[in-house]
């Protein structure tokens, strides 16, 4: 058997640390994301039944709300693993930032979480036991609770992106000294931005899928009908504000963090004005020879997005003196990103030039793409997450804390049973999630579509058992 | 009193910051000690109604209850980084099994509304197995911090120093008393024939809670010199020396290497 060194162990428990770490919050943000956009999607559903009276948006609205029901489940369960974690995995780190990190968690539980927590046992079980109004009223704080949930988790995202309104103390320890600087910190707004546009991005493309597949199988179905259309718009309007977002995003990140930027492009070496910044349309990025390799690449057509100028050009990733993160990984990152964004905008023009002809719901072509491109925004996103964070490397506060002085030191043997046991359990909580909610969406929404735990949500007096049960 | 107590813990705001924590984990422990201990005894229902029933007690509930625990983190994050990180660290398997086995409990009872037949039963037993293991992971995790925790060369811990024939003991304990807790929950919460069950396990629980913790409570004596002082009848037997009774973080000759995970707490007076 191969004995591992000393070092190499710890070096080996710090790469399963953050491999633990990517794979939890990777996993978590998916659901994070989907209650965002489904939390927002089923207050409008709502708030039009209530309006016009239409039973169909209601109906609609039950059948989404079973997929929010387990959704949520499995996203608050997920949340608080992580928000042990950062003390297990990464004690030094806790200690260093905590002042400044630990409130806006803090503050994301006692605003977010309580009002979500609170309000989604009436919006699931209160359908008869209260007011349309009151029942409106607990959606829209879930829904509102979740874009709380998303700006504090941003802010504090964007902190360590780009640090500000802090000072640090004797012992090394990051202490506040203006909140108001710590939370709008530089790349907050566009981050929060680009984030809930991805979230609600997501959403529309796998609603859409969903509408798509039931109008393939039954085309007289009104309510599939009804969200496919929903979530087109959706898409037609927010693919192309979020390519916007996004350029913006990229020249906040220019600013404040001109390596990842550098590691997106693949470029090594700093340009020459005249030559300007070329588009790599694709390439091998080696670490080893600092280079890429297999270039295909289009002159200056970079510098155009990066410095909106011809002959604009940004620092190589040669002039960090090697504090660059690995650079294939946001390489290509940001290539799956873009690409699906693309992808997304172009299904949105599509379906509005369809509708334009008054084809949107026949025609079974673009039914099917619709139906393929029901993971694409969710990968999107985390293909962009993967930039940022992995693009943020090699420091968890961008600049001020390297990654492999925040890490516990943990020995080798423990983070592998933990990684074990968290990969078996995800395996049964993602594995059960996942046929559960494909059950429920294989059946189409019918009239008179039941809500969650239909028995639980009516009057309790067929249940003797549990008679005060969800009272 | 309060001046001695803010005295105590170092001043106001520190003071104020730890009855904040302390008040999220007493509220956690009372809610979701209740949804746990209602989780392990799903092993004693009767019939899959009973377990249906029970099921229902918690459902609406159980997120609202966890979320003391996210408070509680985020709290000890907040305004302890330095015990948060080092506990946490230390603590390390004990609680990832808890976030673990919290998780299935979670799931398990959100997809069980959705399950049939085969699934609904696999997921009954993560459900019990899941509440049986938090609750366990959580009484381990206390009585390590009682027990004390080794620090040595690594300022974090090195992940098994919690282990101890006491912390163990503490984990049993703890699942007692949470199992009395679920069985009050249900006595109150379900009708007849179930709620007749419950009130009886409640009976023979509550008593056996009360007998853990006499036991656990003589056995800190046993583990340090520091305990038995503080603990020492010393208030009612000689009345006037306060100092005696004081939760204070006094470092004990006994113990060199042991890091003494017990905050300074305020003094009872």
């Amino acid at each position: 058997m191969m004995v591992l060194q000393a070092s190499q162990a710890s070096h080996l428990a710090y790469m399963l640390s953050r491999w633990q770490f990517g794979f939890t919050i990777s996993f978590h943000i998916l659901l994070a994301a989907f209650s965002i956009g489904l939390g927002s999607y089923l207050m409008v559903l709502e708030g039009v039944w209530l309006f016009t009276g239409r039973s169909m948006f209601i109906d609609v609205y039950h059948y989404w709300l079973k997929i929010l029901a387990i959704n949520f489940a499995a996203g608050s369960v997920t949340g608080v693993i992580m928000e042990y974690q950062i003390g297990t995995n990464w004690g030094p780190w806790s200690q260093r930032v905590g002042a400044v990190m630990g409130p806006l968690m803090l503050y994301e539980v006692m605003t977010a979480f309580f009002l979500e927590a609170g309000f989604l046992g009436i919006m699931l079980f209160g359908r008869q036991r209260v007011g349309r109004m009151l029942h409106f009223v607990a959606t829209c704080a879930v829904a509102l609770g979740s874009l709380i949930s998303a700006g504090f988790i941003l802010a504090a995202n964007s902190w360590m992106q780009t640090p500000a309104g802090f000072s640090i103390n004797q012992q090394g320890m990051f202490v506040p000294e203006s909140w108001l600087h710590i939370i709008f910190n530089p790349s907050f707004p566009y981050r929060f931005v680009h984030m809930v546009l991805a979230a609600y991005l997501a959403t529309a493309a796998l609603v859409g899928a969903v509408g798509a597949w039931h109008l393939l199988r039954d085309p007289a179905n009104q309510r599939a009908a009804l969200m496919f259309s929903m979530a087109f718009w959706m898409i037609t309007v927010t693919a192309p504000l979020q390519i916007a977002a996004g350029d913006k995003q990229g020249d906040n990140t220019l600013r404040y963090q001109p390596a990842k930027v550098a590691a997106m492009e693949g470029d090594w070496n700093t340009g020459t004005p005249s030559a300007g910044e070329p588009m790599v349309l694709f390439a091998w990025p080696s670490m080893a020879q600092q280079r890429d390799l297999d270039t295909v690449a289009i002159p200056h057509i970079a510098s155009l997005y990066l410095r909106h100028d011809w002959h604009g050009t940004i620092n190589g990733l040669k002039t960090f003196s090697g504090n660059i993160p690995y650079v294939p990984l946001v390489f290509f990152a940001f290539r799956l990103m873009v690409g699906l964004g693309l992808l997304l905008l172009a299904a949105g023009l599509t379906s509005l030039a369809l509708r334009w002809r008054g084809r949107f719901y026949t025609t079974r072509w673009f039914q099917y793409c619709a139906v393929a491109l029901a993971p694409a925004g969710f990968v999107a996103m985390l293909a962009g997450w993967v930039v940022t964070e992995a693009g943020r490397q090699p420091y968890t506060v961008y600049g001020l804390l390297r990654t492999d002085h925040s890490n516990s030191a943990m020995a080798l043997p423990g983070m592998i049973t933990s990684m074990g046991l968290i990969l078996a359990v995800y395996a049964v909580i993602y594995g059960a999630g996942f046929v559960m909610t494909v059950n429920i969406l294989r059946r189409a929404p019918a009239e008179g579509e039941d809500g969650p735990h239909p028995r639980l949500a009516q009057a309790p007096a067929g249940n003797d058992d549990a008679m005060e049960a969800a009272r | 009193m309060i001046a001695a107590a803010v005295q105590a813990a170092g001043g106001l705001v520190p003071l104020l910051a730890g009855l904040a924590v302390a008040f999220a984990v007493f509220v956690y422990i009372i809610l979701d000690g209740a949804d746990l201990g209602t989780g392990m005894l799903f092993c004693l229902a009767a019939d899959a109604r009973q377990r249906s029933a029970m099921a229902d007690t918690l459902l609406p509930v159980w997120d609202a209850n966890e979320t003391w625990l996210v408070l509680a983190g985020g709290g000890m994050f907040a305004m302890f980084p330095t015990a948060f990180a080092v506990l946490l660290t230390a603590l390390y398997l004990p609680v990832m099994v808890m976030l673990l086995a919290l998780a299935c409990r979670g799931v398990a009872l959100a997809y069980r509304g959705e399950a049939k037949g085969r699934m609904k039963f696999w997921l009954d037993i993560l459900l019990c197995g899941g509440s049986s293991a938090a609750g366990f992971c959580q009484g381990v995790s206390l009585g390590a911090v009682l027990h004390g925790l080794p620090s040595g060369a690594a300022p974090y811990g090195n992940g098994v120093g919690w282990y101890s024939a006491f912390a163990l003991a503490c984990g049993l304990g703890l699942m007692t008393g949470y199992g009395a807790l679920g069985a009050c929950w249900l006595a109150w919460r379900t009708t007849k024939p179930l709620a007749e069950r419950a009130r009886r396990l409640a009976a023979i629980g509550g008593a056996a809670t009360v007998l853990a913790l006499i036991g656990l409570g003589l056995w800190t004596l046993r583990l340090n010199p520091d305990y038995a002082v503080r603990w020492r009848l010393s208030c009612m037997m000689d009345g006037r020396s306060r100092s005696r009774c004081c939760w204070r973080s006094q470092r004990s000759a006994a113990a060199p290497h042991s890091w003494r995970a017990a905050p300074s707490w305020p003094c009872w007076r």
